[in-house]
């Protein structure tokens, strides 16, 4: 197990360096000349230039890179160009309220999702499993931006139940639209995944044999079943945290919540290229580690990998067709 | 006369899929002695596993719909509570399926889930001593106890079916339904399995109900033979009966005797019945076998179709009497 | 095998989207769309989305302007109408480059296989190992804001993964046997491709396509939202809900209309693409 944890940690280096060098590579397609940035307008050409000289931005790409990164694996992701603070101060001093956001949100869709997805498969073609299905697929097309709008306005500025001035000052009040708004969207998908996936074990012939030995259906559905569903639903949060990270950077927005998403969407109208980097690559960053933890769960989770763990966990098949066997 | 252990009494299943109706199972009637090995023949198609499924009341929920009884100890299963049933699936009715590779739980060891259909059944008991009868019944279908702690990934087909067998009879069961337990195996596999069947059920005394489509296992196995087809069981009687080759049978079961090799005559190509099963939505009228029949009449393409019945043997066909009696004319003339 | 599959599939897919009764509502509101990306400047002229009338601002709705007006006094229906063309636009326009892209590199891993494949997947692999979201603001942040580099940036942000499901679905078709006495006619890796490959995984690229022209139009809007996207004045989506933003709480019709448009036409892609697989592949019906 140890033998596997390290070497998935290890894997997680050049791949870590691509990113960032892809990243680096996308952010400076067109080059934006710092010192004119962090000088102003009312400098003169010869100024701009030494300053720009001693940033190193006249230096090729590939030495611009490689400057970076010696800076960066010391935890320096430089300085903004306007405000002048560190980036990594910056991050810090914002991350935890999108981790917050982030965490309670994904707590309440798996909390939600699942249970709802379970009992849509069990009870498929009821009206509570119609009802239920129409629902999500609503929830998956609405904007997330719009629903939090929405719900900005009939909770907080209509009915005053929740304060609309922002995390910062609200208390945990505060929390409870913005972490509902990112959950729906998400909880909407992990109800959908779990309905298929429950709808795919339930189909298999050891459920029958379950249900032969006289286990009661609670125990069908939850021992047996959903038991087996656990290994695919885990590989999925894979997409749910993606879909996660793009949405709280979102939220944050509407809700004005001082999280790394808008410190980045900032950074990028702003043309701050090292704040733009420097969150772009902690965020990939913070990302890879939880699909490693997730992973991980997988393997644990799966007695068929606990055997050869020195193998690659590869993901199943989503839709492993199974189709149902009754002559 | 021994004692009635099973009788299932005019038995009719549909499943109702949309605007879709399939009749998998159309008003079957049998009976199962205590300690006796009845065989249920058909092609696949014609109902047996409905059947099967039926007796444990495990239909699909919300798509099927069964008419009928089915008197387990003379009580009608179908009209069971679920907390009924429980105590009885596993323990008086337990079933062995037909794929051994897809019917074990992948993330529960072996002995895991032999020791779950014990703790339903008999209460919750110690774990060494959960392991103990765990390893005993291991022992029973010729696994060693020590590989109740493996995972069925770790098993070979013909091992995981022996597991299979070792859930299905851990509590000692009156009725066992094999539901085509060989099939999916290789031939030497499959030899090996039915002798081990063939042990158990005399040292435990079990009925069985073998749902087979091959009629080597019926004639190794059974005491009574049921010949189903198209969700209607066209002929019935001992085993002697169905395979007394001079008696009269229907024309169904001619064909499927003609389908197999026979080693002892040089038969220059098989003689397969022509056809296909009927499709369960889309029945034919009268008897269900006339598309497929070489002696079928007009008569046959409507109404009931009567039942010959000689002591125990039966058969569902309007044109047995006849033909049977030509073929005693001719013999005569 | 090669032209078995030809009309039949196409017959039974048109019989089965006319018998289902989403499809049909969602063909149904696509076609308005479509209707409305046609004729937008026939049924209200661009510069009513455009020009500003300080006179006229915070009208409510009513039978002049019928989705009322902004702040500045331009007519909420027309930046509605109009902004269709626009989130289609980035919706299909990204979609289209992706499917592209996508199709032709998981079709050549699949084809090609061995170290093509090897490699094209571990890049693939890194392409992924970043939420696309990320891809995509790290794009903008290089090229600038604008609807072009939208497009672009979406169109990047959404090709590995339809390369992967490409890729799959091709793997299944390129090991047939129909592939290998293409080429022993001497038929050119291209030709094989383009001939025998993507035909028979068409039906997976339409539905991948489906589902990200939704997507991509959800994602677009965000963006806008955000200030990344389309820029002011032009009537968009998302911009408009962001402009409304500021204003929402008195004059909450700023944000119903267009965010009502845009779930209705997400909402309508994705029964659509729901409605294809169901189509393509009766089987997995019921399953999400």
């Amino acid at each position: 197990m140890l033998k596997y944890v390290i070497k998935r940690i290890l894997l997680m280096i050049p791949t870590m360096l691509i990113v960032t060098a892809l990243v680096f590579l996308l952010i400076n397609i067109t080059p934006v000349e710092p010192a004119r940035i962090i000088l102003g307008t009312d400098v003169s050409e010869e100024q701009v230039e030494n300053l720009n000289r001693e940033l190193g931005f006249y230096d090729p790409l590939p030495v611009r890179y490689f400057n970076w990164l010696k800076n960066a694996v010391q935890g320096n992701f430089g300085n903004s160009y306007y405000t002048n603070r560190g980036v990594m101060e910056e991050i810090m001093s914002r991350f935890p309220y999108t981790l917050k956001l982030s965490l309670l949100s994904l707590g309440l869709s798996i909390l939600i999702g699942i249970p709802l997805g379970v009992f849509c498969a069990t009870k498929q073609y009821s009206i509570g499993d119609h009802i239920l299905s129409v629902l999500s697929m609503g929830l998956g097309a609405i904007p997330i931006f719009w629903l939090g709008l929405l719900l900005l306005l009939e909770f907080s500025s209509k009915l005053g139940w929740f304060p609309a001035g922002g995390v910062t000052k609200g208390g945990w009040l505060a929390w409870v639209l913005p972490t509902i708004t990112l959950a729906l969207g998400n909880t909407a998908s992990y109800l959908r995944y779990t309905r298929s996936v429950m709808l795919d074990s339930i189909r298999q012939d050891y459920i029958r044999t379950a249900r032969a030995k006289g286990c009661s259906e609670a125990a069908v559905t939850w021992k047996h079943a959903f038991r087996n569903s656990t290994l695919t639903l885990i590989t999925i949060t894979g997409t749910t945290l993606s879909a996660l990270m793009g949405g709280a950077i979102v939220v944050e927005q509407v809700f004005t919540i001082p999280g790394l998403g808008v410190m980045i969407v900032t950074a990028i109208q702003r043309k701050d290229i090292p704040e733009v980097m420097g969150a772009l690559v902690f965020l990939a960053l913070f990302f890879l580690i939880m699909m490693l933890i997730v992973d991980l769960l997988y393997a644990v989770v799966d007695p068929r990998l606990k055997g050869r763990f020195a193998v690659s966990a590869k993901k199943p098949k989503k839709h492993a067709a199974a189709g149902k066997k009754v002559a | 006369m021994s004692e009635k252990l099973l009788e299932i009494k005019d038995l009719k299943v549909r499943y109702v899929v949309g605007k879709e109706v399939s009749e998998a199972v159309n008003g079957i009637s049998l009976t199962l002695n205590k300690g006796e090995t009845l065989g249920l023949v058909g092609e696949t198609g014609a109902g047996k596993t409905t059947t099967a499924l039926s007796i444990m009341n495990m239909l699909p929920q919300y798509v099927s719909r069964a008419e009928g009884e089915i008197l387990f100890h003379g009580k009608n299963v179908l009209k069971m509570k679920n907390h009924e049933l429980r105590k009885i699936r596993g323990k008086q009715i337990s079933m062995v399926f037909q794929d051994p590779m897809t019917s074990l739980n992948p993330v529960y060891r072996v002995g895991e889930q032999i020791g779950e259909v014990l703790s339903l059944h008999e209460g919750k008991m110690p774990k060494e001593e959960l392991r103990k009868r765990v390893g005993e019944i291991l022992e029973m279908v010729g696994i060693p106890a020590a590989r109740q702690d493996e995972y069925p990934h770790q098993f070979s087909g013909g091992m995981k079916q022996r597991v299979i067998i070792a859930i299905a009879i851990a509590c000692r069961p009156e009725l066992l339904i094999a539901d085509e337990p060989t099939t999916a195996l290789d031939v030497t596999i499959q030899a090996q399995v039915l002798d081990m069947m063939q042990e158990l059920r005399d040292s435990l005394n079990s009925s069985i109900l073998m749902i087979t489509h091959d009629l080597g296992i019926v004639a190794s196995f059974c005491d009574k033979v049921a010949i189903m087809y198209a969700g209607e069981i066209v002929e019935y009687g001992t085993l002697e009966d169905i395979f007394d080759r001079t008696k009269a049978h229907h024309p169904y079961t001619e064909g499927l005797f003609n389908a197999i090799p026979n080693l002892n005559v040089i038969t220059p190509r098989l003689n397969p019945i022509h056809g296909l099963t009927p499709d369960p939505t889309e029945l034919p009228k009268g008897c269900k076998f006339h598309p497929r029949c070489p002696y079928a009449t007009d008569a046959c393409k409507e109404g009931a179709v009567p039942v010959l019945t000689e002591g125990e043997h039966s058969i569902m066909c309007r044109r047995v009497k006849d033909r049977f009696k030509q073929a005693e004319k001719e013999e005569q003339a | 095998m090669k032209k078995t599959r030809g009309n039949s599939i196409w017959k039974e897919l048109f019989l089965r989207l006319i018998h289902n009764k989403r499809a049909i509502f969602a063909m149904a509101i696509l076609l308005l769309l479509i209707l409305i990306v046609i004729f937008a400047d026939l049924i209200i002229p661009y510069s009513k989305a455009v020009d500003q009338n300080i006179l006229d601002r915070f009208t409510r709705p009513n039978s002049s302007h019928w989705f009322g007006t902004d702040k500045y006094g331009r007519d909420q229906f027309a930046r509605t109408i109009h902004g269709t063309r626009i989130s289609l636009l980035i919706g299909f326009g990204s979609a289209t480059i992706a499917a592209i892209l996508g199709t032709t590199i998981g079709v050549a891993a699949a084809y090609f296989g061995g170290k093509v494949d090897n490699i094209i997947c571990r890049i693939l692999d890194i392409w992924m190992a970043m939420p696309s979201l990320l891809v995509t603001l790290a794009i903008i942040a290089g090229l600038g804001v604008g609807i072009p580099q939208t497009i672009f940036a979406l169109a990047f942000g959404a090709t590995p993964g339809f390369a992967r499901t490409l890729r799959a679905a091709a793997l299944s078709v390129a090991s047939q046997e129909f592939i290998e006495s293409s080429v022993a006619q001497g038929a050119s890796h291209g030709r094989i491709m383009l001939h025998d490959l993507v035909p028979n995984v068409i039906s997976q690229i339409l539905i991948q396509f489906t589902m990200n022209v939704s997507y991509m139009i959800l994602l677009g809007s965000t963006l806008s939202f955000l200030g990344l996207g389309a820029q002011p004045p032009t009537p968009e989506w998302g911009a408009m809900l962001a402009e409304g933003l500021q204003d929402y709480q008195f004059y909450p019709y700023l944000v119903m209309f267009p965010g009502m448009f845009l779930a209705l036409t997400a909402l309508a892609i994705n029964i659509f693409g729901d409605a294809l697989r169901d189509g393509f592949d009766p089987k997995l019906k019921g399953r999400a």
